[in-house]
């Protein structure tokens, strides 16, 4: 089972001009879980991060991959 | 889909869920308990002791009502889950306990037969109780999933 999957929504999220808030309350989700998200702590399920790539206009695999 | 959408079929058991969920649980269970406990005490002739664990428990859940808008891990602790990550927080720091209370009632029922105590009875069927419960969330769970 892959543990660690990093992801670019840091990257996108900053190209957009969001803060960690903003991103949150789209994806009815708080503050503190993107943060999590973006750090690596916290691997979301997969509706989640279909909801997060669908978000950016791209795809589950452009966005979240094993390095 | 998001994770309120997975709770969306109501039933009892999604309605309990979503009772369990509320941000007034925890509140509301320390302002009984406090006075729950208070009872106990005062009926054992102890009313100073009342007292002070009718301050401490209310305290506690006054406080988490104070700082749960600020602090994250007062929100959790105040059983506040707004999204799967803060679930998936509740779910381990529960699994954690609880293998820290199976720790000690092993624990108990060893040392209990290795004294002789006539204690040993009621640490086996406290251990007893936690193994059912536990073989019994299993095959729900496994049934559901």
């Amino acid at each position: 089972m892959l543990d660690i999957v990093e992801n670019d929504v840091r990257r996108l999220r900053g190209d957009k001009g969001l803060s960690q808030g903003d991103l949150g309350e789209a994806l009815g989700v708080s503050r503190q879980t993107v943060n999590a998200i973006e750090t690596g702590r916290y691997s979301p399920s997969l509706p989640l991060a279909i909801q997060i790539a669908r978000y950016f206009g791209s795809t589950v695999e452009e966005v979240f991959h094993v390095d | 889909m998001s994770t309120e959408s997975r709770q969306s079929p109501m039933g009892v058991g999604a309605l309990w869920c979503r009772l369990a969920r509320s941000r007034w649980v925890v509140p509301v269970f320390c302002a009984v308990m406090g006075v729950i406990v208070f009872a106990a005490q005062a009926a054992n002739d102890d009313v100073g002791g009342g007292v002070v664990s009718l301050g401490i428990i209310w305290g506690y859940g006054l406080l988490l009502v104070l700082t749960s808008r600020r602090s994250e891990t007062a929100a959790l602790l105040r059983g506040e889950v707004p999204d799967e990550r803060a679930e998936w927080i509740q779910l381990r720091a529960a699994a954690l306990t609880c293998y820290v209370l199976v720790a000690v009632l092993v624990g108990g029922f060893v040392v209990a037969l290795a004294r002789s105590s006539g204690q040993a009875d009621l640490w086996a069927r406290l251990s007893a109780l936690t193994g059912l419960t536990y073989l019994g969330s299993v095959l729900w769970y496994r049934r559901r999933s």
